[in-house]
C-alpha cells in the first residue's frame, strides 16, 4: 500500500470513528436518568366515588390519572393491568380522568363513555376496551358509534348509554377529576400517585413494579 | 434569476460539499437520537407542552417495521459520506449523487410535515428539525455546477 492510499484509509477511519463516538455519546445522553414529569403530591384523597379495583381496602393506593388517547397511557394500561394482577390483593388501583383536550381530540368524550359505561356498573370494561381498541377510534371525527358498540359488545343499555355519554353530570363529573389532576400538578399523562406521591421518575414497568413492590414492604 | 446567478457563483462546489457535511452531519445526529430513543423503548408520557410522544409513538413512526428516524439517519449518513468522498477523492458525480438525492429527503419531509400538520395534529421539535436540515440541503443542492473534465 502506498502513502497516498495509506492516508485516504487513514480519513475514512478517522470519520468512521468520529462518528461512531458522536452516536456513542448520544446514547449515553439519552440514558441520563432524569425525572420524566414534575414533582407533586395527590390533593383530593381517593373516595368511595372514585373507580377503584384490587383490594379496595388497602391501606396501599395506587392512583392514575390517564387518557385514553394518550399512546403512553395505552402502553402503561398493560402494566398497570399486570400490577394489579400481581399485587392487587395488597393494593388498590385507581383511575381518574385527565383528558389532553388541547392534542387529543377524542379524548373528553372517550372519558365521557367510560363515565356512562359506569353509571351502568361497567367502568372496567369500557377502561379495558377503549385501551386495546385506541387505535380504532383514536382518528375518527366522531366515535360516538363506535363507542355505543363497545357499550352493546359489553352489554349495556345502548340508549342509556347514549344519554349518559351526552349529560352534564358524566362531563362534569369527568371535569371534577381533570381538576383535581390540575391540583396535584399532573403535567402529562400517564400520572401515577403511589400513597399519595407523585412518580416522577417512571422509565419502564420495572420502575412502577420496583416503586409499588417498595410501597408494600 | 440575478440573485440566484450570483448565489450560484459565490457557492463553489466545494463550498457546497462543506456545507452539505456540515448540514447532514446535523441532521444525522438528530435522526439518530430519535432512533436511539426508539430502539430504548422507554415510554414517553403524553405531555401538554411537547407533543413528540404523539408523533413518535404513533403508527407513522415505522415504515414496514423499520423506525423512520433510522431511515432518516441513514440517508443523511449517505450525504454526509459522498459529500466527503467528493471533498476527498475530487470526484464530481459523488457530490452530484447527494444533491440528487436531496430531493428524496425534501419530499420525504413533506410528507412528515403534512402527516403531522394534518393527522397526527401534534409537532415534535426534532422532526422539524430534520424538515429543516432537508431542506436546506435541497435548496444548497440545487447550486451543485457541473464543471468541465479537467
Amino acid at each position: 500500500m502506498n502513502n497516498e492510499a495509506l492516508k485516504r484509509l487513514g480519513t475514512w477511519v478517522a470519520v468512521a470513528v468520529a462518528l461512531g463516538l458522536m452516536v456513542w455519546g448520544l446514547a449515553l445522553l439519552g440514558s441520563k436518568p432524569r425525572a420524566v414529569t414534575a414533582g407533586g403530591a395527590l390533593q383530593d384523597p381517593v373516595t368511595a366515588s372514585d373507580h377503584a379495583e384490587g383490594n379496595t381496602l388497602a391501606t396501599n393506593i395506587l392512583v392514575e390519572y390517564s387518557d385514553f388517547q394518550c399512546p403512553a397511557c395505552a402502553l402503561y394500561y398493560s402494566l398497570v393491568k399486570q400490577i394489579t394482577a400481581a399485587y392487587g390483593g395488597r393494593l388498590m388501583v385507581v383511575y381518574r380522568y385527565f383528558p389532553l383536550t388541547t392534542i387529543h381530540p377524542n379524548s373528553a368524550i372517550s372519558a365521557r363513555a367510560a363515565e356512562a359505561a359506569s353509571r351502568q356498573g361497567k367502568f372496567w370494561e369500557m377502561h379495558n376496551l377503549l385501551f386495546e381498541r385506541q387505535k380504532d377510534w383514536s382518528p375518527s371525527p366522531d366515535p360516538t358509534s363506535l363507542f355505543a358498540d363497545y357499550a352493546v359488545e359489553i352489554g349495556l343499555n345502548k340508549d342509556q348509554f347514549i344519554a349518559d355519554l351526552n349529560s352534564a353530570e358524566v362531563a362534569a363529573r369527568v371535569q371534577t377529576n381533570l381538576e383535581s389532576g390540575e391540583r396535584a400538578n399532573v403535567d402529562a399523562t400517564p400520572a401515577f400517585y403511589l400513597n399519595g406521591k407523585k412518580l416522577t421518575n417512571l422509565q419502564s414497568y420495572g420502575d412502577l413494579e420496583q416503586n409499588i413492590k417498595d410501597a408494600l414492604q | 434569476m440575478e440573485t440566484w446567478n450570483k448565489i450560484s457563483k459565490t457557492l463553489s462546489n466545494k463550498t457546497i460539499a462543506v456545507i452539505f457535511v456540515f448540514i447532514g452531519l446535523l441532521g444525522f445526529l438528530d435522526a439518530a437520537y430519535l432512533a436511539i430513543g426508539h430502539y430504548r423503548g422507554a415510554l414517553p408520557p403524553c405531555s401538554i407542552v411537547h407533543g413528540c410522544s404523539q408523533v413518535l409513538t404513533s403508527q407513522y413512526s415505522t415504515f414496514v417495521g423499520v423506525p423512520v428516524a433510522l431511515l432518516g439517519a441513514g440517508y443523511y449518513l449517505f450525504i454526509l459520506v459522498a459529500s466527503l468522498a467528493y471533498l476527498e477523492s475530487k470526484s464530481e458525480s459523488m457530490l452530484r449523487l447527494a444533491a440528487k438525492m436531496t430531493i428524496l429527503g425534501v419530499l420525504a419531509s413533506i410528507y412528515f410535515l403534512a402527516l403531522q400538520i394534518f393527522v397526527i395534529r401534534a409537532y415534535c421539535l426534532y422532526c422539524l428539525g430534520s424538515a429543516a436540515t432537508a431542506t436546506i440541503l435541497f435548496i444548497v443542492g440545487r447550486f451543485v455546477k457541473k464543471t468541465a473534465a479537467p
